[in-house]
């Protein structure tokens, strides 16, 4: 019980104080690679931490113990002992309820939003097969439109799209800025990254921090793309290629975009680069790492303290005499 | 013999730059790469059950029409990919949304101030 509400505690404190400290972080945008590791590390970790709550309820004492004959054993007589008692056996129903719910809503909505993503990358790529025109020598398709325009499917058949709008609006060098940065997406998976805290946000609606989660996370890897394409093209022009790509397609500035007090996030993205690069340092990136990794291992040390301890206990002293040979 | 998907798109492009429906025999002389009538024909049908293509009857052949026009392929994907910001699937992944022009001006001179510094430097 203690380990169940410890464990239920330990979400509870990461989802109210996780998010103020990787949102007033001004680091986030100097190392946003590392601020998704830890966005993505902090809605993980707080699902595990419940469904491993559910675990611990539903499994009062786990001993770890070498011999498995022994191990379930032991773990049988502990349940039978706690479902003995109508509130140990209330408890252990719950636990298994919501060690289900958690884990099976999250499975579900990965899966339902990878296959939704898959189907409509299909379509979109079937589409694009037969409209568009593939640019060898740049390795893009290029599609006859006005609008400036520049995105990417990402997938087993990845390719850049550029219009001809964007190609118009462009330099070499920017255009050359413009495919690091979706370069960037592709290599790094961001459509994968980005479908997960989708896939959670949705899954839990209720839970401010997945949607914030997901937010972030879709504001971080453009930082981090742009950042791969400052490194190649430097600052300026990656400035100058997302100017003339932005402020070229007024036309579709969506609402969402329009109503963002605090300017779009494509000015945001401008402004970042116009100064001179200020990335965190190696150490206080590696402190950070150590803190993304911490942030994991806590739930399962949680779990596997008592059980540790336990293992050095007869769990089940009125079982016969070879149950009780001793543990390591 | 060119990749089904270039054939496909080979005989859009046929359809779209026509004045109207055309046969199939139209479509192939229009082509001009030595293919056999029925592979044509075969794709003509593929991408009429596919919706692409609109079919109807002249005589004892059949015409073959767009069923929209190509830029309204086009916008509809420009516009999936403009809206990426509210995607929900992640499908795609944009390289940036739009900008009012106000900050854009604004946005522009601190860039040229940025790299007249630069050249100084």
């Amino acid at each position: 019980m203690i380990v169940a509400l410890s464990l239920l505690g330990y979400a509870l404190v990461l989802a109210v104080a996780g998010p103020r400290l990787l949102r007033a972080a001004s680091w986030a945008d100097r190392a946003p690679r590392l601020a998704i590791a830890a966005w993505q590390a902090l809605t993980v970790t707080i699902l595990a931490s419940v469904a491993l709550a559910g675990l611990a309820l539903t499994f009062p004492t786990v001993s770890v113990s070498g011999d498995l004959a022994e191990l379930l054993r032991a773990c049988v007589m502990a349940i039978r002992e706690q479902y003995a008692s109508p509130g140990g056996a209330a408890a252990g129903a719950t636990g298994a309820v919501l060690s289900l719910a958690v884990l099976g809503r999250t499975v579900w909505c990965i899966g339902a939003g990878l296959a939704g993503m898959t189907r409509e990358r299909a379509r979109h790529s079937r589409i694009l097969d037969i409209v568009g025109h593939t640019d060898g020598h740049r390795g893009v398709v290029v599609l006859d439109s006005d609008e400036p325009a520049v995105y990417c499917l990402p997938g087993r058949r990845r390719r850049t799209v550029v219009t001809t709008g964007a190609l118009q609006a462009l330099d070499e060098a920017q255009l050359d800025a413009v495919l690091a940065h979706e370069h960037a997406h592709l290599s790094e998976r961001h459509d994968l990254v980005l479908g997960l805290s989708r896939a959670l946000a949705s899954a839990f609606p209720a839970v401010a921090l997945f949607r914030l989660a997901a937010e972030e996370t879709a504001r971080l890897v453009e930082l981090r793309a742009d950042d791969a394409a400052a490194a190649r093209s430097g600052r300026l022009t990656v400035a100058g290629a997302l100017l003339a790509v932005a402020s070229g397609g007024i036309a579709h500035l969506s609402p969402a975009v329009a109503l963002a007090a605090g300017g779009s996030g494509a000015a945001a993205r401008v402004r970042r680069l116009i100064p001179p690069n200020n990335p965190l340092g190696r150490a206080r990136t590696a402190a950070g790492l150590f803190a993304v990794a911490a942030l994991f291992a806590l739930p399962v040390l949680l779990l596997g303290g008592p059980a540790a301890a336990a293992a050095g206990h007869n769990l089940c002293p009125d079982a016969n005499a070879s149950a009780s040979s001793p543990a390591p | 013999m060119p990749k089904f998907g270039d054939l496909e798109s080979a005989i859009m492009e046929q359809i779209w730059h026509a004045e109207g429906p055309l046969l199939v025999r139209e479509v192939l002389e229009g082509l001009d790469r030595g293919l056999a009538y029925n592979t044509v024909h075969t794709v003509t049908e593929i991408l009429h059950r596919k919706g692409w293509l609109t079919k109807e009857r002249d005589g004892r052949a059949f015409r073959y029409g767009a069923a929209a026009g190509r830029d309204k392929y086009v916008a509809g994907l420009v516009t999936e990919a403009l809206s990426v910001t509210d995607d929900r699937t992640a499908a795609l992944v944009g390289f940036v949304e739009g900008m009012r022009p106000e900050e854009a001006d604004e946005l522009h001179r601190l860039l040229s101030a940025a790299r007249e510094q630069d050249m100084q430097a």
